[in-house]
C-alpha cells in the first residue's frame, strides 16, 4: 500500500499533470501568458479537484456503471460554476482575464482522469491527497510556465500589480503567443526528462565501475 | 432494478448539485452585482472627478450618464464596445458640454496578456484625452493614437469603442460632431 | 427560494430524463452472452495473460464452448481444470505446474563487455549488434525485456542486471520465455530447484575468458550425481528434471559455482530462482 505520504507527493513529481501525464495542456498553453492568470487557474482547478475528489468517493459504492460518466461531469461542473461564481465576486479581473478557461474546467483532462482512474476507486483520505497533489502539481508546473513566458515575453514579472523582476534586455514577443507556449512547455519538459534519467540507477553494463572491463 | 437505480442516482445527484448551486449564487448574487456597479462608478469618478453624482438616463435601448456639478449638467459619458481580439472591448468615454473629451477608461477586455491588454494602461487610453474626432485614429494612419506595439487589433478595437460611445451621446445628448473642430 | 426551486427541477428532471435514457440504452445495446460463457469466464483466472493462446479469458471461454481443450489455463491450475471438466463434461490430463527460470548468472559483474553499447536499452536491440554487448554470445543482455512483458511482475531486475524470478508469482504464461532474444529463460519444473545457470555451448578454454561463471564442461557434477540426473554434453551440464532429487551434491562440487539452488525466502515465503 502507498503510504499517504506518497500518495500526495506523486502528484507533484512521479506523476505530475503536466510535466509527466501530459495532461490539461489546453489549460498550460492558454493561461499561461502572465502569472496572476497562472495563479488564478491553478487555485480554480485545484479546488475543483479536491471537492470532486471527496463526493466521487463519497458515492463511489452508489454509482452504477452506466451512469458513471453524467454523475462525475455533474460533481465537477457544479465545483466549477461554484468556483466561477466565488471569482465573479471576489476578483471579476481575473474572471474577465481567464475568460472562457474556468468553465473549460469541468472538461480538464487531469480532473475527469483521476476521478475515473482514482477517486472512484479508493477512500476519501487517499482521494483528498491525490487530488491535492495533483492540483499542486498542476499549479507549480503553470506558475513555472507562466513565469518563463511573461518574464521573457514582456520584459517584467508582475503580480498582483507589484513588480516582481525585470529583465534588461529586449523582450521577445514570441514567448506570450501560441509558438512561445509550445516551446517553453517543451523545452521543460524536455529539462525534467534529462534529469530524471540522472537519477535512474544504472542504465548499462559499462556505467558499473567493476573490475571485470579489460 | 439496476434500470431505476442508475436513474435515481442521477436524478438525486442532479438535485443535490442544483441546490448547492443554487445557494452558492444566493450567497455571491449581490457582491457580484456590486462588483460591476463598481468598476463603472470608480471609472466615473476618475474621469470626471470634480461631478457630485452622476444620473442615469435612457435614450433609446443605450443608457449614458449625466455629470452633476452644483446642480447643473457638467458633463457626459457612456460605454462604446467594438470587437477587439480575444472579445468584445468595452470603454467608458466622458466628455464635458462642449464635447471634448475628459477621459477614456477600459472597462473590460480579453485581449492578449503583455500584448493587447497593454490598453488598460493610462499611457495608452490618455491619449484619447482632449482629442478632436478626426486625430481619433491611429498615427500611421494620420491621427494621433499610437497604437500597441504589436497589438494593432486591439489598437483599433479601443478606437472603435471610443466612436461607438460619442456616436451613442451624439444620438442622446445631441452634442453637436462631438470633437469636431 | 425561487431560485433554489428552480435550479432543482432544471436539473433534477434532465437528471430523470437522462437516467432514463442511459438505462434503456444500456439494456438495449448490452452483449448478449451465452450464460455458459459467463459461468466459465468467472471460473477463470481472469489474468488475461494469453497463456492458452487466446487473448483474453472471455475469448477462452468462447473457444471452450466451440470444442477448444480445458487443459490449457495454466494459471487456473487444478481447480479450474476440475470445474471446467465439470461445467463441459470433458476429461483433461493435469500437467505438472511449470515456471519460468534462468539459465544464465552472467551479469555485469560476471560477464565481460565487448564493447560499450549505447543504443536502444532493449535485449531485442542490443541482440541484432553482433549477438550482444557482452563476449559471451550467450549471455543475458539485462535490459529487462522479460520483466517488462511478465503479466504478473513475477520477474524484477536486479543490480547486476539479472532477472530475478518470483516463482510464486510466475503463472507458467510462457511470455518471458518468447521474448527473450538469447533463451536463457525456460521452463522448468516448480518443484525442482536445482539449475545450472549456463547455456555457453563454448568450451572450457573460451568460457573463462568471457565469464567468471560460465559452464566449462569439467564433468564433475556428471561425475558426483547419485542419480545420473546431469550429464555435460556439447560443452554444457544439463539436469534432467525426471531424474532430479534436489539432493544438491552436483552444487557443492561445481568448481566455479554455476549450480545453484533456487533460495526460498521464508520471511516472505517467496522463492527465487
Amino acid at each position: 500500500m502507498v503510504s499517504h505520504w506518497q500518495e500526495f507527493w506523486k502528484g507533484i513529481t512521479k506523476l505530475n499533470p503536466v510535466f509527466v501525464a501530459a495532461l490539461g495542456l489546453c489549460p498550460v498553453l492558454a493561461t499561461t501568458t502572465s502569472m496572476d492568470n497562472a495563479i488564478g487557474m491553478g487555485v480554480a482547478a485545484t479546488f475543483v479537484l479536491v471537492c470532486s475528489s471527496i463526493f466521487v468517493s463519497l458515492l463511489r459504492k452508489m454509482i452504477p456503471d452506466n451512469v458513471r460518466i453524467p454523475v462525475f461531469i455533474v460533481i465537477i461542473a457544479t465545483f466549477v460554476t461554484i468556483a466561477q461564481l466565488f471569482m465573479k465576486a471576489y476578483s471579476p479581473a481575473l474572471d474577465k482575464s481567464l475568460g472562457i478557461f474556468v468553465p473549460l474546467i469541468v472538461v480538464n483532462c487531469i480532473i475527469l482522469g483521476r476521478a475515473e482512474s482514482f477517486f472512484s476507486k479508493n477512500n476519501i483520505v487517499r482521494s483528498m491527497l491525490d487530488a491535492l497533489g495533483a492540483g499542486l502539481g498542476f499549479t507549480l508546473a503553470i506558475l513555472l510556465i507562466s513565469g518563463i513566458r511573461e518574464l521573457l515575453g514582456t520584459g517584467e514579472l508582475i503580480i498582483f500589480g507589484i513588480k516582481i523582476l525585470a529583465i534588461p534586455i529586449t523582450p521577445a514577443v514570441i514567448f506570450i503567443l501560441a509558438p512561445g507556449a509550445l516551446l517553453t512547455m517543451g523545452l521543460l519538459l524536455a529539462l525534467f526528462n534529462a534529469l530524471g534519467v540522472k537519477t535512474a540507477k544504472k542504465t548499462s553494463c559499462s556505467t558499473i565501475a567493476s573490475g571485470v572491463k579489460e | 432494478m439496476s434500470k431505476t437505480k442508475s436513474t435515481i442516482v442521477l436524478t438525486l445527484v442532479c438535485i443535490i448539485t442544483a441546490a448547492l448551486l443554487a445557494g452558492t449564487y444566493m450567497l455571491t448574487k449581490d457582491k457580484i452585482a456590486s462588483q460591476s456597479e463598481n468598476a463603472l462608478t470608480e471609472s466615473l469618478k476618475e474621469i470626471i472627478p470634480d461631478a457630485d453624482k452622476f444620473i442615469e438616463e435612457t435614450s433609446g435601448d443605450t443608457s449614458y450618464f449625466i455629470a452633476i456639478k452644483d446642480n447643473i449638467e457638467a458633463g457626459y459619458a457612456t460605454t462604446g464596445e467594438a470587437q477587439g481580439y480575444g472579445g468584445i472591448i468595452k470603454t467608458l468615454v466622458g466628455v464635458d458640454l462642449e464635447g471634448n473629451i475628459l477621459g477614456v477608461r477600459i472597462l473590460e477586455q480579453s485581449e492578449t496578456p503583455g500584448l493587447g491588454d497593454k490598453a488598460k494602461n493610462p499611457g495608452f487610453y490618455n491619449q484619447f484625452n482632449n482629442q478632436k474626432k478626426n486625430s481619433i485614429r491611429l498615427s500611421k494612419e494620420g491621427g494621433s493614437i499610437d497604437a500597441i506595439t504589436g497589438a494593432t487589433i486591439t489598437s483599433r478595437a479601443v478606437i472603435a469603442s471610443v466612436n461607438d460611445a460619442l456616436a451613442t451621446l451624439s444620438d442622446a445628448v445631441g452634442i453637436q460632431q462631438v470633437g469636431e473642430q | 427560494m425561487d431560485i433554489i426551486l428552480a435550479s432543482i427541477l432544471t436539473l433534477g428532471s434532465m437528471g430523470i430524463i437522462f437516467g432514463i435514457i442511459l438505462a434503456i440504452a444500456s439494456q438495449k445495446l448490452a452483449v448478449k452472452a451465452d450464460p455458459k460463457i459467463d459461468e466459465i469466464v468467472k471460473i477463470l483466472p481472469g489474468l488475461n495473460c494469453g497463456g492458452c493462446g487466446h487473448p483474453s479469458c472471455q475469448a477462452y471461454a468462447e473457444a471452450i464452448m466451440k470444442g477448444e481443450a480445458i487443459s490449457l489455463c495454466k494459471p487456473g491450475g487444478k481447480k479450474t481444470l476440475d470445474h471446467l471438466t465439470e461445467i463441459t463434461g470433458e476429461t483433461a490430463q493435469s500437467s505438472e505446474p511449470m515456471v519460468a527460470t534462468r539459465y544464465c548468472n552472467g551479469g555485469c559483474n560476471e560477464a565481460k563487455e565487448k564493447y560499450e553499447y549505447t543504443g536502444v536499452k532493449t535485449c531485442k536491440v542490443a541482440a541484432l549488434l553482433n549477438s550482444g554487448y557482452k563476449q559471451c554470445t550467450y549471455s543475458c543482455l539485462g535490459f529487462g525485456d522479460c520483466a517488462k512483458v511478465c503479466p504478473t511482475d513475477a520477474i524484477t531486475m536486479n543490480d547486476d542486471m539479472l532477472p530475478i524470478i518470483d516463482k510464486e508469482k510466475c503463472i507458467g504464461c510462457e511470455k518471458c520465455v518468447i521474448e527473450c532474444p538469447k533463451n536463457i529463460l525456460l521452463m522448468a519444473p516448480k518443484k525442482k530447484r536445482v539449475h545450472v545457470r549456463c547455456t555457453s555451448l563454448n568450451p572450457g578454454k573460451t568460457v573463462v575468458k568471457v565469464c567468471s561463471v560460465g559452464c566449462i564442461a569439467c564433468n564433475k557434477c556428471e561425475r558426483e550425481c547419485p542419480f545420473d540426473a546431469i550429464h555435460v554434453k556439447d560443452n554444457i551440464a544439463i539436469i534432467d528434471y525426471d531424474k532430479c532429487t534436489n539432493c544438491q551434491k552436483c552444487v557443492k562440487v561445481c568448481p566455479r559455482k554455476i549450480i545453484t539452488v533456487d533460495q526460498v525466502q521464508e520471511s516472505q515465503q517467496q522463492v527465487h530462482t
